[in-house]
């Protein structure tokens, strides 16, 4: 007789690797052969993952089709089933199982349209937060501002890519236009991602700007996030690309040290 | 993601409670419609996991709960999981009760989670002193963790473990008895269960004791052929059968007016659809407080 961990272990290696040699003989045999028995919980598994995959990534899933998504989606559930009991974080290696999915190789931009997805999925579920107040801000002496660093609104997130992949995104929402070629060499993006009124919002921004914007979402001081963009840009516009943040809410909090 | 933070208003919001009355599930697909529409259902239920993050998911729960009294049904603390249970998973429905005060919270006699694999089903337990050791000492980390009584659902099941030594409705009706914790009796489950099985249903609903069912459940399930046999399948996809029905009202005549919840997972139906389910399931409701009263007079 199985311990009770035994034969979980069992139930869950037969239900994702039909691996039925150390469950079968725990199974009560009336009338339905074991493996009938057993698809039941397959499907229900592989089904309702595969519907949270199509879920998250519905982009990668019409550039590939269903049919297609289906298998995908089917391998990739076995090499990285779910480790914590939420949907709504499941698939955040969705990408890099693209990236290394041999029947997918010719669509190097898939990856990156599945990248963008889940960042919008990381977007759309975060936790609420007040954004920071400019006028709090404003209130800081200008001498102080250096040293400050910020807290990003929990939605916000970056995304780069080498291809258009903002544009693939756009054609495949609602009402997007699919009639228009996308050239895939036509040059990459760079976005800043975050939630307003609860709607997603993509805010396209040159090298300099996201190298700024993603070294003050890592926490570093502002005078070094802005070393990074003057790098990439000598005549980079701190003061506008500053206010363009407080202005949408890029940031929930910031601190300063000098006035703490 | 972090679990929501207490919304100031939540502390003025009582627990409505839920009344003894039909109840339906909200899906996204209904998010507007109710909210705007207002349906005449008794209260809500809704899979606590769906609203652990912020932004739209969770507006619009706040903005159902203005307006309807609410059940957090979760799906995924594997009760029956022998090891220990998800700590974080349990912070965050704590989170969730904070901030949308349900009357119910319920979850499953199941197990979804192994050797920290999540297999987002409902897989059942051998019905054995060590899975009832388990799930109760789970139940009971639950309940001292919420800071209150939780429901658990009877499941249903496509296969029986030969090691079994308890039948299913005693084994439910003993984690109610030993952790004190409530019943949602889904009667699709037992009607469900009893045919793949080959059980009595209405024996079962007798085995369950009366005072500890505080909700009921409602659903439609599939019927599958596996060669000569039939395998019922509980996918929540259709409307409640006839024979479901039966059983239903058999409960109620046993149990008196319970709140009734109508599930409607897959293929989700146009509100309408589904606010009829719950007015069909008040006409039940009706009688058997009609029927409760005439005994009473």
């Amino acid at each position: 007789m199985p311990s009770l961990r035994e034969l979980q272990g069992a139930l869950a290696g037969s239900v994702l690797r039909n691996l039925d040699a150390p469950l079968a003989a725990a199974v009560r045999a009336d009338g339905i052969a074991f493996d009938g028995r057993l698809q039941v919980y397959r499907n229900n598994t592989f089904s309702s993952l595969t519907a949270a995959l199509k879920d998250s990534f519905p982009v990668v899933c019409q550039l590939v089709d269903e049919r297609f998504f289906g298998y995908a989606a089917q391998e990739y559930i076995r090499a990285d089933p779910p480790r914590a009991p939420r949907l709504a974080e499941y698939g955040a290696d969705f990408a890099d199982f693209l990236a290394g999915f041999e029947p997918v190789r010719h669509l190097a931009y898939l990856p990156d349209v599945a990248r963008l997805e889940w960042a919008v999925n990381t977007a759309y579920h975060a936790a609420d937060a007040p954004t920071l107040d400019p006028q709090r801000i404003a209130a800081v002496p200008q001498e102080r501002y250096p040293l400050l660093t910020f807290t990003p609104h929990p939605p916000v997130q970056l995304f780069s890519s080498e291809f258009p992949a903002d544009r693939v995104w756009q054609a495949h929402q609602p009402g997007g236009n699919l009639e228009t070629k996308i050239d895939l060499s036509s040059g990459g993006c760079r976005l800043l991602i975050d939630r307003h009124d609860q709607d997603i919002r993509f805010l396209a921004v040159d090298a300099a700007g996201f190298a700024l914007a993603s070294a003050l979402c890592d926490g570093h001081e502002l005078q070094e996030a802005y070393e990074k963009a003057a790098a990439i840009d000598g005549a980079f516009d701190l003061i506008a690309a500053l206010s363009t943040h407080l202005t949408r809410g890029t940031f929930t909090d910031f601190a300063d040290p000098a006035g703490a | 993601m972090t679990a929501p933070t207490a919304s100031p208003d939540a502390a003025a919001r009582t627990a409505d409670p839920i009344p003894a009355r039909a109840g339906i599930g909200l899906r996204h697909q209904h998010y507007r419609a109710v909210t705007e529409g207002r349906p005449p259902v008794g209260w809500l239920e809704v899979h606590s996991e769906n609203y652990f993050g912020g932004g739209r998911p969770l507006a619009f729960l706040e903005a159902a709960r203005a307006h309807y009294p609410l059940s957090l049904h979760g799906v995924g603390l594997s009760l029956g999981t022998d090891g220990p249970l998800d700590r974080d998973h349990l912070a965050r429905i704590k989170a969730l009760i904070e901030r949308v005060q349900p009357a119910l919270v319920s979850e499953h006699v199941s197990w979804s989670t192994a050797g920290g694999i999540y297999l987002n089903d409902l897989l059942p337990l051998p019905y054995t002193e060590e899975a009832l050791r388990v799930i109760c000492e789970h139940v009971r980390e639950t309940q001292d963790v919420l800071g209150r009584p939780i429901l658990v659902e009877n499941p249903s099941s496509y296969l029986q473990f030969a090691h079994s030594t308890i039948p299913e409705w005693d084994f439910v009706a003993e984690i109610s008895r030993r952790t004190g914790c409530g019943l949602l009796l889904d009667v699709n489950n037992v009607y469900v269960s009893a045919c793949n099985h080959g059980f009595d249903a209405h024996g079962y609903i007798e085995a369950m004791p009366r005072e500890a069912v505080q909700e009921i459940h409602l659903a439609g399930h599939a019927v599958r052929e596996i060669g000569d046999a039939t395998l019922r399948i509980d996918d929540h996809g259709s409307a409640v059968c006839d024979a479901v029905w039966q059983l239903y009202a058999a409960a109620l005549a046993r149990l008196g007016p319970v709140p009734t919840l109508i599930e409607w997972d897959s293929n989700v139906p146009d509100l309408p659809v589904l606010v009829a389910e719950a007015t069909t399931a008040d006409g039940f409701l009706t009688k058997a407080a009609e029927a409760r009263s005439a005994v009473a007079a």
